[in-house]
């Protein structure tokens, strides 16, 4: 069980540190063993902090994070971290990316071969053993990033737009191998997204944050049966499902695009009909 | 495609055939101006390579190298240790990096030669003043370079081993060494130079030994032909040196080059 309690993170900004910044505000979710849950929110609205926190690299303001009962004071074993993109080592092969972590912690070479072997075949890249990542597509180079979290076995794998960089088909298959992978492997996973097509495809629920300072806004449970393939994504109840979402994010959106740019959004531009065009994953 | 490959087989011929003749030419040259000076101002390249051998003979050329060579080994290694340890520690901090870079890009600009009596006063005349300020030569360069090439770290990368727990030495020799190599090798080489450079100035102004001393004794003695033996070795080695770097550099350069096309 993982406990996100109360949890606010200020930065400070400038040189001197005076002015600070409030990037979370307050976020409160308890998430249970095996759950999928996804993080959607606008723009700057902390959901990288978040998994910051939640991975321990940085401290809560106020709250506490915990795992089965233990707060989180710094980086976590049970917790496997994927990055946005090009997170793979480039001057390792793909088995020896995905050995990296056993390699550091003293596991033994026959046994760190056996994992890396199961995991490389879990993620599809059999065969892909001694390529270098600079040889390989973006998704393929996902995979692999997702092959060395996973082979240390982490209870819950904390996910930051894992395929943000990618096209839409690959995003799409590979959101399909992570719902395999998810079944297989059991973990919880936390998936931190702007699209919101991607987290109605993959999670149990959904939590939809605020511009900043970032709040859970609503927390939306999908009813959509598993398992889900890319014909779930053209039912009424997925349409609805991504509706909804819209409908809580998109005032967030603007929001925080004004937060980016300075300047005021129309607010009358975000009618159900543009809803849908805005919320293919190809438009983020 | 034959063609080709056929047409840059032949290029790569030409360029070795005029990396060795430029050398040959050089050789000519020098022989036709010792020719033209006469043999009190410059000795011919026969009189120099004579004075190499049996320098070699004797065992004065050998020792002396021998000296040399340990002073700018034992330099060289603690300017790399520091230079290194430096950049990265700058690298990874923004602010002690805004603080302290001004201030070594500053005293990198300085001709460290002016400086020399402050090191004769300190470590008196003898190997430590030379190791001193061949390491005061080579450090600069290698942490500025080093500071440099901290910027092609990956933040994810550094957080990934901050997720797998890594402690200093792995994260260091683990993710920050094969992310800099590319750009630390030219400091690496940029440092070897400038630290020759400085222990060579050291022996000879403010030493008893080595090749450098050895050279201001054959200047003041008028010995051309001796004086010119020990250039040679100092350029050979100097040359050894860096062509090892250059390769070293082609071959990450080219890996390098490979990574950047894919973070396109």
């Amino acid at each position: 069980m993982l406990e996100i309690d109360n949890v606010s993170k200020t930065y400070g900004l400038g040189d001197d540190r005076t002015s600070t910044v409030k990037a979370l505000d307050s976020v409160d979710m308890t998430i249970d063993r095996g759950e999928f849950v996804s993080i959607i929110g606008p723009t700057g609205c902390g959901k990288s902090t978040l998994f910051e926190l939640i991975g321990g690299l940085v401290e809560p303001t106020e709250g506490r994070i915990r795992i089965e009962g233990d707060p989180v004071t710094g980086p976590d074993p049970r917790i496997g971290m994927v990055f946005q993109s090009h997170s793979t080592f480039p001057w390792l092969s793909v088995l020896q990316n995905v050995t990296f972590g056993l390699r550091m912690n003293g596991v033994d070479k026959a046994e760190r071969r056996r994992r890396a072997t199961e995991m490389l075949d879990l993620v599809g890249l059999t065969g892909f053993e001694n390529a270098r990542p600079s040889e390989l597509s973006g998704g393929m180079n996902q995979r692999v990033a997702i092959a060395r979290t996973l082979v240390m076995e982490p209870d819950i794998v904390l996910m930051d737009e894992p395929f943000g960089a990618l096209d839409e088909q690959t995003r799409l298959i590979l959101g399909e191998e992570l719902l395999r992978i998810w079944r297989e492997t059991g973990a919880t996973i936390l998936f931190v997204t702007h699209n919101i097509n991607e987290a109605a495809q993959l999670s149990d629920r959904i939590a939809v944050m605020s511009a900043r300072p970032g709040r859970f806004k609503a927390i939306v449970e999908n009813d959509i049966p598993r398992p889900r393939d890319g014909d779930t994504m053209t039912t009424a109840a997925f349409n609805d499902l991504v509706q909804r979402l819209w409908n809580e994010l998109k005032d967030e959106s603007r929001r925080g695009l004004e937060q980016k740019t300075g300047r005021r959004v129309d607010a009358e531009s975000g009618d159900g009909a543009e809803a849908k065009a805005e919320t293919r994953p190809a438009d983020t | 495609m034959s063609v080709d490959t056929g047409g840059r087989l032949r290029g790569v011929d030409a360029v070795t055939a005029g990396r060795l003749l430029v050398p040959v030419a050089l050789v000519l040259l020098w022989q036709a101006l010792a020719t033209v000076a006469g043999e009190f101002a410059l000795a011919t390249p026969a009189a120099t390579v004579g004075e190499l051998l049996g320098g070699f003979a004797d065992g004065w050329l050998l020792a002396d190298l021998r000296i040399t060579l340990f002073t700018l080994a034992v330099a060289y290694a603690l300017a790399v240790l520091v230079g290194v340890w430096v950049g990265v520690a700058l690298g990874l901090s923004d602010f002690w990096r805004e603080v302290f870079e001004p201030l070594i890009l500053g005293v990198y600009s300085v001709p460290k030669v002016t400086l020399y009596p402050v090191f004769l006063f300190v470590f008196a005349l003898g190997v430590e003043s030379k190791i001193a300020f061949g390491w005061f030569h080579g450090v600069f360069p290698v942490a500025i370079l080093t500071m440099a090439a901290m910027e092609t770290v990956e933040d994810d990368h550094l957080k990934i081993g901050r997720s797998l727990l890594l402690s200093r030495w792995q994260t260091f020799r683990e993710i920050i060494v094969p992310s800099i190599l590319p750009g630390l090798v030219i400091g690496l080489r940029l440092g070897f130079n400038l630290t020759f450079l400085g222990v060579v100035l050291g022996e000879m102004f403010a030493s008893r030994a080595g090749l450098g001393y050895t050279l201001v004794e054959y200047i003041v003695g008028a010995q051309i032909a001796r004086m010119l033996a020990i250039i040679v070795v100092l350029v050979a080695v100097a040359a050894a040196v860096n062509v090892a770097f250059f390769a070293a550099e082609k071959r990450l350069g080219a890996r390098g080059g490979e990574t950047a096309d894919v973070r396109m």
